[in-house]
């Protein structure tokens, strides 16, 4: 793939990504359920790893990463570390056992929100922390950030479609 | 044949027309103010025809106006939307100005009540989204003065939360209600003392925790809770909340007080960093 076809390709997929956030910062953030917010920049994570596979989704995901850190001032530097990988499990995943479907996405989604929240669980768990109060925490969080898995798959799958693929 | 005509009678027609004009001016003179037949019937024909000649006239006279002013106009009508969009910038200005003013002069009566802090006004630059922590970012940091530790309270005095981490022109604040947050806390009434701390439990409803209550705390929902300022890490006597309910701790050991917050955390515009205090104990 030309350098300027890769560079315009992750451009559009940049902008997507800007897209995600303001998405959840403009809207989603205003509108708590059972007092938590999603967090969808896992979800698009899945989903670029997903259709572009391995290489793609860690590259996306260390984007992603340093993305979250700089807008997010709550994003920890374990985002640099998790995002990167998880997008390289979810992309091999979907390489190699799934198909670049929503459900794969969905089913990836799930695999990595399981592996985000227990994550966060741990921690405090470990510090001393009550199970209860952080698992009423994790599940909305896990649950509504899973409702927009299909918005965020459409929306990368239509940049997928425009400018996507060769695996890169 | 004509010219015959008019050399024979032309003498005897200018006598007639003479005679018939004086006759008429004589007519008129003496009977002035009424209209003849002729006149009248003139005028009768005539006047509509006028009517019409002069409203049209009226008409294109306008539409010359119009289009001749148009520009003029516009231009006119320009400047004035400008004037009142630079109207009503002023009046937002003022509007700002005076909640600024406001807020400065709740300030002030806190600074003549605590003349040992020092403040530092700061804006909020963003807030932390997540669902595991409540944080701000402010925009002043180590070079305005501004350390770890440092309280923050709004205009009226009311704690906000403290200051974690401190960069060059930032710094991040936990809040009043973040699971990090632990600080002597003293209910007024009953000069009680016990240790303020956030909860994940009570974190996504913006509530606090006063913690490790004595079986003989007699706190009742309503009573106000300030800051103790033991250890001289903390300022004493910022106003952090007031009693919601009272409940027993999971153990059953102990009892806490859960506290609804004095600052309105989520209304917060700008904000105040105590960056110094005299330690009273």
């Amino acid at each position: 793939m030309p350098i300027r076809n890769w560079m315009i390709k992750w451009s559009v997929y940049s902008l997507a990504l800007l897209l995600v956030y303001f998405l959840q910062t403009l809207v989603t953030d205003r509108i708590l359920i059972f007092g938590v917010r999603p967090d969808l920049i896992p979800v698009a994570i899945a989903a670029v790893a997903v259709l572009e596979g391995g290489v793609g989704g860690a590259g996306f995901g260390l984007g992603a990463g340093l993305f979250s850190l700089a807008v997010f001032h709550s994003a920890g530097i374990l985002a640099l570390l998790i995002y990167p990988l998880a997008g390289a499990l979810v992309g091999l995943l979907a390489e190699y056992v799934l198909q670049n479907t929503f459900l794969s996405c969905a089913l990836c989604v799930l695999i990595f929100f399981t592996v985000l929240e227990l994550w966060r669980i741990l921690p405090p768990l470990i510090g001393g922390a009550a199970f209860l109060p952080l698992l009423g925490i994790a599940l909305p969080e896990f649950l509504y950030s899973l409702l927009f898995t299909l918005p965020v798959y459409a929306l990368f799958r239509s940049v997928y479609k425009r400018v996507g693929g060769f695996w890169l | 044949m004509k010219k015959k005509f008019f050399k024979t009678n032309g003498i005897l027609i200018l006598l007639i027309a003479v005679v018939l004009t004086l006759l008429a001016g004589l007519y008129s003179a003496m009977f002035g103010s009424k209209a003849s037949f002729v006149t009248n019937a003139w005028g009768i024909v005539t006047t509509p025809v006028q009517k019409l000649v002069s409203e049209f006239t009226s008409w294109a006279g306008h539409i010359y106006s119009y289009t001749y002013e148009f520009d003029t106009l516009k231009k006119e009508n320009q400047e004035l939307k400008q004037q009142i969009a630079d109207m009503q910038e002023k009046v937002r200005d003022g509007e700002a100005s005076t909640a600024e003013n406001e807020r400065f002069r709740t300030l002030l009566n806190l600074q003549k009540k605590r003349r040992d802090f020092t403040f530092e006004n700061a804006a909020i630059a963003d807030r932390g989204s997540s669902n595991w922590s409540s944080t701000l970012t402010l925009g002043k940091g180590a070079a305005n003065g501004v350390k770890v530790d440092n309280c923050v309270v709004n205009a009226a005095g009311d704690l906000v939360g403290i200051v974690t981490q401190v960069g060059t022109n930032w710094c991040t604040v936990i809040t009043v209600t973040d699971p990090g947050l632990e600080l002597g806390g003293t209910i007024l009434r009953t000069s009680e003392t016990a240790i303020l701390e956030g909860s994940l439990e009570l974190l996504k409803s913006g509530r606090l925790k006063l913690s490790y209550l004595s079986e003989q705390s007699d706190v009742v929902n309503g009573d106000l809770v300030i800051t103790s300022g033991k250890g001289g890490v903390y300022p004493s006597g910022l106003v952090v909340g007031y009693v919601e309910n009272v409940r027993n701790d999971v153990s059953g050991a102990t009892r806490y007080a859960v506290l609804s917050p004095a600052a309105d955390l989520r209304n917060l515009t700008e904000v105040f960093i105590i960056k110094s205090f005299d330690i009273v104990e």
